[in-house]
């Protein structure tokens, strides 16, 4: 099968972006404009750069830090995120991340444990020790604080990016950093075909699941990937702030679709720290999704389509088969 | 006569504890009226206002909605208004317009990077660096992979 979008790839949040345009004559255009988002979100958001906006709050607890209108929405949808999932999303982990060892743009991590030293564990501080003047542009953090918007940032920087470059361009974008994705403007006639699978480095081959999505956004959070070693074991940068470490979670990786890239992001986040009690959750919110559990078995929920799928769909062994929509067919 | 004089004086002991209990039923009862002729009047004059509203810093809570509120009552005190409605996306979650479609015929291209990749659950706990930027592929083929970073 051959498609008429073009494409492109980048270095983006320390990971890998894609952008895909449905008129491959505005793949220059379009890819002019990510790359701007990409900068004014690196530059306001990225705790690994000194002269970041959201450094700069770091290294001012207690006092309000005048923020630029990126920093500003990037910490309003943080603490959305919070509200909405009682707090299992919350941009205050970045204390923990950083005893974790988790201190550097991963890429820079060294495999070896014992560079980075012994750190005292963190706990996390919640996201109401965060105080947000939207009218003065200001953000306050408590004492101990250390924000990290990773959880939110990159997708909100997703949607920026894909409805931005969509106007500029004239024509349908896709663009995905780190595989989480955003879509605007008109999908190809077949909509957009996405291998959804633990990696987002991996090839077509990978064990998963091809989709088709015509709008909205698709996250994927995976305690597979990401993940260092530390004195006390393996850590992976999904943060349970109940405990300040990685989470435990029963499920190795989920994915969401949801009206936007921040959304569906927010949810699978939210999927890993809420463990068991999640599948309810989304299927209560009617958000399709495909939760693969650490045993490999997968659970389609919300309408998610089951046809397809290369792993076991979940049965015997204490999973919800009656989550499936009758008539999936798997 | 020592005894007259006793009761005298409990009588008299008596009439005043009557006269002060009576006088603190009154302050009561005054300080309780006073309060709800205050209260009736000030929200006569300034409906809708609280002290919150005149505090410097504002959480995330302070939303647009909430601070439009405010301004209506400010301009309007004689009618109540009712809030605006909410922002669909502040409620929730948003699902998306379209659930995702099964693909029955899948894309087979190989413009994809390729990591190694194993079916195996358990992850290999080693970062490994993203693959190095590059300008687009051209192929103009398949598909784009989702998956955890």
């Amino acid at each position: 099968m051959r498609h008429a979008e073009e494409r492109a790839t980048l270095e983006a949040f320390g990971s890998t972006a894609l952008l895909a345009v449905t008129d491959a004559g505005a793949l220059a255009t379009a890819r002019a404009v990510v790359e701007r988002v990409v900068a004014e979100f690196d530059r306001a958001c990225s705790r690994f750069r000194a002269d970041s906006e959201i450094s700069a709050v770091n290294a001012a607890p207690g006092a309000a830090v005048h923020v630029g209108p990126v920093l500003l929405e990037a910490m309003t949808v943080a603490l959305r995120a919070a509200r909405l999932t009682g707090g299992d999303v919350d941009p205050t982990v970045g204390q923990a991340l950083i005893s974790l060892g988790y201190d550097r743009d991963f890429a820079e991590l060294s495999d070896s444990p014992s560079s980075r030293g012994t750190r005292p564990l963190a706990s996390v501080p919640g996201w109401r020790t965060v105080s947000l003047d939207p009218e003065r542009s200001t953000i306050r953090v408590a004492g101990g604080v250390t924000l990290d918007l990773g959880a939110t940032a990159k997708a909100l920087a997703a949607d920026r990016a894909a409805a931005e470059a969509s106007a500029a361009a004239g024509c349908g974008v896709l663009v995905s950093f780190g595989g989480d994705l955003a879509i605007a403007g008109p999908a190809p006639a077949e909509g957009w075909q996405i291998r959804v699978t633990d990696d987002h480095r991996s090839g077509f081959d990978a064990p998963g699941q091809w989709i088709s999505l015509s709008s909205g956004g698709l996250a994927t959070s995976s305690t597979a990937v990401r993940r260092w070693r530390t004195e006390t074991g393996t850590a992976h940068h999904l943060i349970d702030p109940l405990t300040g470490r990685s989470a435990d979670s029963v499920w190795r990786t989920a994915s969401v679709s949801a009206s936007s890239c921040v959304d569906a992001n927010i949810a699978t986040t939210a999927t890993i720290v809420r463990g068991e009690k999640a599948a309810p959750w989304l299927e209560a919110l009617a958000l399709p999704s495909r939760l693969v559990r650490t045993n490999g078995t997968v659970l389609h929920i919300g309408g998610w389509p089951s046809e397809g799928d290369d792993l076991p769909v979940a049965g015997a062994g204490g999973t919800a088969l009656t989550l499936v929509p009758e008539g999936s067919g798997s | 006569m020592s005894t007259g004089r006793q009761s005298s004086a409990a009588l008299a002991r008596d009439a005043a504890i009557a006269r002060v209990g009576r006088t603190r039923r009154w302050v009561i009862a005054g300080a309780a009226a006073l309060t709800a002729g205050v209260a009736g009047l000030v929200s006569a004059v300034a409906p809708g206002r609280s002290l919150a509203s005149k505090s410097g810093v504002k959480t995330e809570a302070s939303t647009g909605a909430g601070r439009a509120a405010t301004g209506a009552s400010a301009s309007s005190s004689a009618v109540p208004q009712l809030p605006p409605v909410a922002n669909p996306s502040s409620l929730g979650l948003q699902g998306p317009s379209q659930p995702p479609q099964s693909v029955p015929n899948p894309p087979q291209t190989q413009s994809q990077p390729s990591a190694p990749q194993s079916s195996s659950p358990a992850p290999t706990p080693t970062p490994t660096p993203s693959p190095a930027p590059s300008s687009g592929d051209g192929s103009g083929g398949g598909g784009v992979v989702s998956g955890g970073s």
